[in-house]
């Protein structure tokens, strides 16, 4: 593996929100490590064009976009990545999808004030399955 | 082993593979675009899962997304269907390397395949006929090209390597012309495959497109299904196929078939598979092999009464395979029509709703579609809706059924291609038996500067 490689897997665990990482293969061994709690201001800001999310009225916060199971938390953490009531924006980590021994990162397509998980922990989700809901304003 | 199976396609092919993994036992996962997340057909997969926008790319081309599908849903198989990923042999590899079996043959045979260089010199090997010509890339230099084209003798075509159904080629008529026809080929194949190697080969001005099915078994083991004639086309895309071809001397065909056995046998292919012929003035010359099912399978399997993707199935589980040659005996004749969803005279595809969708029935009569009443044809896809296909003890009967079950097809709401079919089973030199390649084009032409 070159060196260079491992600034992407900086910004793979940054945006899933990863405490560690370790790789090992015949030729090389790598361990990450980042603070448990880095400031939500470090995470970037991703936009994201999502014409489905436009036509549900706004009620969805963020939708899967592979295959997979649904989590609500990292498997190594206590609480959801986010909790009903919440200010979430767009590109915020709101849950993660499993699929064989990844996770993969469930962002917010919209802002607002997260709402209910539209999708039940270990449920199998595809492309564009709602997950979670934005509160009624009113 | 695998008792789950992803079905990596769309349409009626998804469909088709469906029912054959039931008929075994097998469950089913479908991947489907958010285009097609309306198709009533998804309700008949044990599981059924959204992997992209409508876009081919980020869809059914889309690697990564159909393996988080299947390992999300435990699917241990991949079955490609045809188009899309089924010739891709880094698909293949990706999927063997996820510990999944993918249902073709191995990336190697496609890549060899893929390589029409390549796949003739192996051709040549098993001795299978091929087409006049050297089965190496051209040189370079320019002299060493235009020896080669005055010794083939002209008209000659050139070809590009990485090129196959109708793409990346050009004819040339004589030897000043040559140069520079493999000079804009090369940069054409450039572009288009990332590959410029070219060869060249005798032109044939009149032929009939023939191509043998094959099964292969994982153990050596393999059979040919008998002769297809695919010679209706336009644009090099096949219209209307039958078999078995017509008016071929079956010694001769028997004696192609069992080189194109050998020839699987010597690059350990397995599956299904189809050898592409031209058939000129009593010969046969090796065009391509593709290393999937085809679209118009459903002909031969009338024919011999063997469910090609039951076969595939069970030789991709690893079974041996049961069959003999000797057990092979087509019986009767089989043709079928690929119903567009197209205008039958601009041929522009006409995407919409279907509003009424009846299909004929009876003795010896198979519509193979995904479609029902309501059923919205999407733009973005190939725009096959239905394959109408029929079987008689003749050709004469399997014309008079076609003729019938079409009258019987009740399309409305879109545009299709069926009236171009019934025009085409009236024509007597088709219902003659053996046109070549060209003819439905000039058919055309003449149609056109009739009216």
């Amino acid at each position: 593996m070159h060196i260079s490689k491992i600034q992407q897997l900086v910004e793979w665990m940054s945006k899933a929100d990863l405490a560690s990482l370790e790789l090992q293969s015949a030729e090389f061994s790598v361990r990450l490590v980042r603070p448990r709690n880095p400031l939500a201001s470090a995470a970037p800001m991703v936009v994201v064009d999502t014409p489905l999310a436009a036509a549900s009225a706004g009620k969805v916060a963020a939708m899967a976009t592979v295959c997979g199971r649904f989590l609500s938390r990292h498997p190594l953490r206590d609480q959801a990545e986010v909790s009903p009531g919440q200010r979430i924006e767009v590109g915020d980590l709101v849950g993660l999808v499993s699929v064989g021994e990844l996770l993969l990162p469930v962002t917010a397509t919209a802002a607002g004030i997260a709402g209910r998980f539209l999708a039940a922990d270990q449920q199998l989700v595809g492309y564009g399955t709602p997950v979670l809901a934005l509160a009624d304003p009113h | 082993m695998f008792d789950k199976v992803l079905i990596a396609n769309r349409g009626e092919i998804a469909l088709r593979i469906q029912r054959a993994c039931h008929g075994l036992g097998l469950k089913t996962v479908m991947v489907y675009s958010e285009a097609d997340a309306q198709a009533s057909y998804l309700q008949y997969a044990d599981e059924a899962l959204c992997i992209g926008p409508a876009a081919p790319g980020q869809s059914y081309l889309n690697q990564q997304a159909i393996i988080y599908a299947a390992q999300a849903t435990g699917a241990q198989a991949i079955h490609p269907g045809y188009g899309f990923l089924s010739e891709n042999a880094a698909f293949s590899e990706r999927v063997e390397a996820a510990g999944m079996t993918f249902i073709g043959p191995t990336a190697d045979c496609i890549r060899q395949m893929g390589d029409k260089v390549a796949a003739k010199r192996a051709m040549r090997q098993a001795g299978v006929p091929c087409v006049p010509g050297p089965d190496g890339a051209l040189p370079d230099d320019p002299a060493a090209i235009q020896a080669i084209g005055d010794e083939i003798g002209y008209p000659v075509i050139v070809k590009a390597a990485g090129g196959g159904g109708g793409r990346g080629m050009r004819m040339v008529e004589c030897a000043e012309a040559l140069l520079p026809a493999v000079s804009v080929t090369r940069e054409e194949a450039r572009r288009a495959f990332g590959n410029p190697d070219l060869y060249i080969e005798k032109f044939l001005g009149h032929p009939r497109h023939v191509e043998i099915q094959v099964l292969c078994d994982n153990h050596g083991k393999g059979v040919w299904l008998g002769s297809r004639d695919c010679s209706q086309q336009r644009r090099h895309q096949k219209v209307l196929e039958e078999a078995p071809a017509p008016g071929i001397d079956e010694a001769l065909l028997a004696a192609v078939g069992e080189r194109c056995v050998l020839a699987c046998q010597q690059i350990s292919y397995r599956g299904v598979g189809t050898f592409e012929f031209l058939y000129e003035d009593g010969e046969f010359y090796f065009i391509e092999m593709n290393t999937r099912l085809q679209v118009e399978h459903p002909v031969t399997e009338l024919t011999t009464g063997i469910d090609i993707v039951q076969q595939q199935l069970r030789m991709a589980l690893g079974e041996n395979l049961s069959l003999a040659q000797r057990d092979i005996r087509p019986h009767g004749h089989a043709l079928e029509c690929r119903i567009n969803a197209e205008d039958p005279l601009t041929f522009i595809p006409t995407p919409g709703r279907v509003t009424r969708w009846e299909v004929p029935g009876g003795m010896g009569v198979r519509v193979d579609s995904h479609v029902t009443a309501g059923y919205q044809v999407p733009p973005y896809y190939d725009s096959m809706i239905a394959k109408v296909i029929t079987h008689g003890a003749t050709r004469a009967e399997a014309l008079a059924r076609m003729r019938t079950a079409l009258s019987q097809l009740r399309i409305e709401g879109i545009s299709s291609n069926v009236a171009l079919h019934r025009d085409i089973l009236q024509d007597p030199e088709f219902c003659a038996g053996s046109v070549d390649i060209h003819h439905l084009e000039r058919w055309l032409k003449a149609r056109r500067d009739a009216e």
